[in-house]
Formats: structure tokens, sequence, C-alpha cells
């Protein structure tokens, strides 16, 4: 008699192993590139350290001297005021250019990859190539107003212009990700909310108040959270166009940091401090956003 | 089937956290790229190789011009004389090169040799081998190189490295411009412009030479402290620091004006423009930079002509020496044949074919003389210079910790002078409270 073989399913165990078992790589890379240098950056921001010679534990010292830092406190200034300006834009942009993408309009797969193309430039490139336009003596965008006759404008050696120009490539640089975003948000609306609208008799600028942007909250709050966090922590894209200045003009706070760090006094434990009070702003911002938003919960 | 293949992927998971995490604890080897090294387990203190095994140097290198191939062929002579022995150029950015070595070195994987400057030098000397403990006669070493700059690598009494090149800072001038202006430039020290002479010169060559900027300087630490010791000034003295003085304040104030009068373009402090750029595209009419430029504007300047000529005074002539070292590290395992490298490297000959490949000046006392193929006339300025240059230079800058603790806010302090933030007296005060801290 021949016997059949009886087909085992999954296990209970198995079906709650699995799921942990896929995110396990990711948890190794988290841990040893995140999570393993955050525990010795506040390790380290306990002790003296120069990057060579042993640690020496001062306790809080290099807290202290952080909160009576006036520079770190104007680079984190200085930070604050560009991701206020960056922003609106950093959202707003994306979001104008999503709705424009989602419709039928000719050549929109064109439209769509030259709108992202920016999003895959690496920030150095994005910050040498914005430096050959405003260049004051060799950047193009000055080397045609000479050619039309009008004065050339101190773009990177003035501070209001160069954070201008700073604002500008960043807005450049990361509103293709960002529109790609809003894209997959707005296709998830179905369109017979906005037919039904219609038929009510409202307006697309309502449809838009009303419909759309109620239901992308959970996609704009996670461009809120990505952007800001993002912004704070420019530092590739400022180094490659204005290193900073004019002066300390657009020198943010990663900068001092990395400077406190690895230029000049080579100071790892108080720039490790640095770090840490940066951590701690910047995720009580997120907090503070995540509670005014609700999580993104659609009300 | 499926259970097979979830313990299968776990099975290599758990292999492979636990092959990555052990890595640490394989015998770590010496070198900084992890390359295969059959001797010379790290952590031994000295050299752990067999007679006749394969011993391999890893050296951390930077290049302004030429010289990586120069110092190619120094390796493959030494190689040639040591069969045993392979040395490997790993080129890194200048100004990564601090970073890479501090990491290589706190990494347990300390490189065995490393290109230095004094910059480098004053933060890592820490971790560098003190080649008085591997030389018999280390004073009879010393006593071979330009004593003028001996403390850029002798710090705290250690012999951390022993120098290559010697720089002169200098200026390299638009020949084409000057001629078209009408503007002749010194031919000899003996006739030297004043700054207020060599202004006037380029403001004539600003107005008639078709070039839009007089001059531009390479940065307002290394390279502008030429102009602060022309006009008298000084970091530091031998008991505190010395910058806030009126000769610093005249120097300040003058480099200020050629600011102000669009001598100097702002836009290379402040804007990042790039001087060898602007130079080189013939917009300028001087660049205050070095003899390391030589290389590169041979090989690039093809519009116009140009030369190099004598700096102008002030209360004194001065450049601003610099230069180049090789330094070994403790950890390597391979210490006493990267020592004996670095004396083979800075010895007469090997010197000398080195520095007239690069077109370097040599720090050696029996190499003053060498037939370069290029720029002999050049070359013989450069040395005037050097041998004009006032003590306080290579006393600043030998100064241990002198460059890590004052070249940013130097730096950030001369950008603010220039917008006009603040004023040359605010500079020179808050610099002087800066360099007490090299005191304590």
């Amino acid at each position: 008699m021949k016997k059949i073989k009886k087909k085992k399913g999954i296990t209970s165990l198995e079906m709650k192993l699995f799921p942990y078992l896929l995110i396990l790589p990711n948890l190794f890379i988290f841990a040893a590139f995140i999570a393993v240098p955050a525990l010795f950056g506040a390790y380290f921001s306990l002790n003296k350290w120069s990057g060579m010679s042993a640690p020496v534990f001062v306790g809080l010292d290099n807290y202290v001297r952080a909160f009576h830092d006036v520079k770190f406190w104007q680079s984190f200034g200085r930070t604050l005021v560009y991701v206020l300006i960056s922003l609106p834009f950093i959202m707003g942009i994306p979001l104008f250019l999503a709705n424009l993408m989602i419709k039928e309009i000719r050549a929109k797969g064109m439209f769509r990859a030259l709108f992202y193309w920016p999003s895959m430039i690496s920030y150095i490139i994005v910050g040498i190539s914005f430096k050959f336009m405003f260049g004051d003596n060799t950047g193009i965008i000055n080397y045609l107003l000479s050619l039309m006759g009008k004065a050339k404008v101190e773009w990177l050696t003035q501070g209001t212009t160069a954070m201008f120009v700073v604002i500008l490539a960043t807005i450049w640089a990361r509103t293709g990700f960002y529109m790609v975003t809003y894209i997959s948000g707005l296709q998830s609306i179905p369109l017979s909310y906005y037919e039904a609208a219609e038929v009510d008799g409202a307006s697309p600028i309502q449809g838009f108040f009303k419909i759309t942007l109620p239901l992308l909250k959970p996609t704009t709050f996670l461009v809120l959270i990505l952007s800001f966090i993002d912004l704070f922590k420019a530092y590739g894209l400022v180094l490659a166009l204005t290193k900073g200045g004019p002066g300390t003009s657009t020198k943010f706070v990663v900068q001092y940091i990395y400077e406190a760090a690895f230029d000049g006094k080579r100071e790892m434990g108080y720039a490790s401090a640095l770090s840490m009070i940066l951590l701690v702003v910047m995720a009580t911002f997120t907090l503070l956003q995540f509670k005014a938003n609700k999580g993104g919960e659609i009300e | 089937m499926k259970k097979i293949l979830s313990l299968t992927l776990v099975f290599t998971l758990i292999l492979a956290m636990s092959v990555g995490c052990s890595s640490g604890n394989a015998p770590s080897q010496a070198g900084s790229d992890g390359s295969a090294h059959e001797s010379s387990p790290a952590g031994s203190a000295e050299s752990s190789a067999e007679p006749g095994e394969k011993v391999v140097l890893d050296m951390l290198w930077f290049a302004d011009g030429a010289e990586t191939e120069a110092m190619q062929h120094i390796i493959d002579d030494y190689q040639a004389l040591n069969p045993n022995v392979q040395i490997n150029l790993l080129e890194v950015p200048y100004d990564e090169m601090t970073n890479k070595i501090m990491m290589s070195v706190v990494g347990g994987e300390p490189p065995a040799l490393a290109r230095t400057t004094e910059s480098i030098l004053s933060a890592c000397y820490d971790a560098t081998l003190d080649l008085a403990e591997y030389v018999d006669d280390i004073d009879g070493v010393l006593a071979q190189f330009m004593p003028s700059i001996h403390n850029y690598f002798v710090i705290n009494d250690k012999v951390t490295a022993l120098p290559t090149d010697v720089t002169a800072n200098g200026m390299i001038y638009n020949k084409t411009a000057f001629d078209k202006a009408g503007v002749t430039v010194p031919a000899t020290p003996d006739d030297i412009w004043t700054w207020d002479e060599f202004v006037t010169a380029l403001e004539k060559v600003k107005a008639d030479g078709g070039v839009q900027f007089g001059m531009v300087i390479d940065n307002p630490s290394h390279r502008w402290s030429t102009m602060l010791y022309q006009f008298g000034g000084h970091f530091l003295g031998e008991d505190g620091p010395a910058f806030n003085s009126p000769e610093t304040i005249q120097a300040l104030t003058f480099t200020k004006e050629l600011f102000d009068k669009e001598i100097v373009p702002k836009s290379t402090w402040l804007g990042g423009e790039d001087p060898n750029n602007m130079f080189r595209s013939g917009q300028v009419a001087v660049h205050l930079s070095g003899n390391w430029m030589l290389t590169n504007y041979r090989d690039n300047i093809k519009d116009f002509e140009w030369g190099v000529t004598y700096m102008p005074k002030a209360k004194n002539r001065s450049s601003t020496p610099g230069g180049k070292q090789l330094a070994a590290f403790g950890g390597s395992g391979v210490e006493k044949e990267a020592v004996d490298f670095i004396l083979y490297a800075t010895s007469q000959e090997a010197n000398a074919k080195y520095c007239v490949e690069s077109l370097f000046l040599s720090p050696r006392l029996d190499n003053a003389k060498l037939d370069y193929p290029f720029g002999k006339e050049h070359f013989e300025v450069f040395a005037n210079e050097l041998e004009h240059t006032v003590p306080d230079a290579s006393f600043d800058w030998g100064y241990p910790d002198f460059a890590g603790v004052a070249r940013t806010p130097q730096n950030e302090g001369m950008y603010e002078m220039i917008a006009g933030n603040i004023t040359p007296e605010d500079h020179a005060a808050n610099m002087e409270k800066v360099l007490e801290e090299l005191y304590q």
C-alpha cells in the first residue's frame, strides 16, 4: 500500500519568526553603522579625546562647554533659518509638480525623469555645479550678465546671496525625490472622490483643498519629517558650494561639528557631545511634528 | 521545504554576522589597506620578518604635481636593492590625509609610512616613531638638513620624520600681462619693490595688461603669513602670543585695503573661487603661492607666458618655508624597514633624483645646487626668498599644535575682517586669545 506523505504546513512559530528573519540583515546594518557608533558617540561625549591618545573621562564638561559655545549656537541658528526657508519650498514645489505629473500630458515620462534626475546626483556634484554657475568671477551667470551689459552680482561673497544660492541648490537637488513620493500618494487617492465632488459642483481648487490635501496627509507628514531631517543634516552640498562662507554665513551645524572633530584641535569628545545635542534637538522636533500631525493620520 | 529554506537563511545570516564580527579578532597585519603581509603581525614592536621573507610596506601619499611618479622611481630603486621589500603607494587627497592616518592608527592598522606636512605632523606626532630610537647618529642625520626647518619635524624633542623637500612661498606672475602694461618686474634682489611700489605696478597691469585683478593669495593662514613676516609681525613669541602688535595690525590693514581696492578679488577668500584657476585662466596678474605650483603651471598654462619674481618687502624680506616629510608609525610591525626606507629616500643621491624629477627644492644642505631640467631661474628666486626668510616664520609654523589651533580661527577672522564685520584690531586681539592656549 502506497503511503501518502502528509504535507506539513508552516507552524505558528515559523510565522512569527519569519518577518524578524527578513529584517535581520537590515538590523545588522543598522546596528553596525548607526546604533553602535551612536553608542560610542555617547561614550566619547563624556571624554576628552583627540582621536589618537587615550580618552580621559570628563563627565558632563563637554555638554557644559557646548551650552556656552556661542559659535555653535550661531551655526545652529543659521541652520534653523536655512531649514525654515527651504522647507516650504521643498514641500510645495514637489507637490505642485506631482499634481501636474499625474495628469494626462504629453511626454509625462520624460518630464518625470527630468525632474527626478537631480535627486540622483551627489550633493557634492550639485554644489560644484552651482559654484560653476554662481561663481563671482568664473560663474556662467555673471558672464551672461556681463554680456547683457549688467553689473555682476556677488553671489557667493555676500552672506545673504550665498544663503539664497545654497537654498536654491538644495531645492533643485531634492525636488525630484519628494515629487515621486507625492506622486505615489496622489495616485492612491481614488478618482471616484473627485468625480463625486465634481458632480456636487466643487471646483478643482476646492477638490485640491477638500480631498487631495486631507487624503495626502500621511505622505505630507512623511515628506515633512524626511526633508526636515535632511535639511538639518546639510553638509556636502554647502561644503562644495561655499565651504560655509563667506565668513561663516552658511556654516551650518553639521559642518561646525565636523570641524570640531576633524579640523584644528581635533576635539572628538567635544564634537561627540555636540552631535548628541543635535540628535536630541532633532528628535524633539520630530516628536513635536508627530504629535502636531497626529502621526500623519487621516482625520 | 520552507523549513529547510528558513533554516538555511538563519544559518547563513548567523554565519555572515559571526564572520563580520570576528574580523576584528583576526591577526591584523601591517599596513592600512588590509593587504596581505606575509610577515610582521601588528603589535610586534619591530620587524618580525624572517630573512628572505617578503615584507610589504604601505605608504600613504598625497600629491601636488609630478612627485608621485618621482617617488615611485625612488621606490623602484629601493626595491631593486632590497628584493624582499615591497612598498605600496596609496594615494589619499591631502585634505583627508590627517584623518586617514588617525583612523588607521585608532583602528589598529597604522600605515608603515606616510607623507606629511608640518600640519599633519602637528596632529599625528603622537603616533609616529621617534627616529632617534632607530638611528645611531641622529644628530649627524639632522645636520644634513637645513636647520631652519628642523622644528617642522622635531617636535617636543622627538624626531617624528625626515624631510623630502622644502617649499618656499613666492610670487608667480603673468609675464604677458606685465609686458602688455609695460611694467618690468625686479630682475635681481637689489631691485625689489616695496609693497606700495608693488601695488602701484599691479594697478597699472590691471588697467593696461588685460587682467581683471592684480593678485590672488592662496589662503589667509600659511600663504598670507608671508605678508605678516614681511611687515615685521609674527604669531608667536618665546613666552606667549605676539600677534597683537602694531606690525601685525599694519599687515592686516594693508591686506584689507588690497581687497577693498579690488586688487585682490574677495571671491577667492569669501566666495570659494580657486586662486589657481583664476591665475591659470589669465584673469590675474600675480599669484602669491609657492614653488610647488611650477609643474602645474608648466603643464597647464598655454595661453600666456608666466614667470617667477621676487616678493616685495616692507620692514623685512621674507618667505614662509614649508615642506613635506616621510614619517613612520609605531605598531605597523615593519618599523625597521620603514625607517630604513626613510633614510634611503632622504639620502643625498635619492633625494636629488626625487627633487629634480618633481621640480622641488631639496632640504639637504648638500643638494643646494641641483640641475633642474626646467625653470632653473625660477628656483634661484625661490631659493633666494628662503635665504631671506625671517626666523619667526619657521618658529611659528613649527610650534607644536600651532597649525591645529591657529589655522581655522585665523582663516575665519580674516574672512570676517575682509567682509568688514570686524576691524584688523579686533582680529589681532581675538587671535591673541586663541594663541594663548598653546602656552597653557
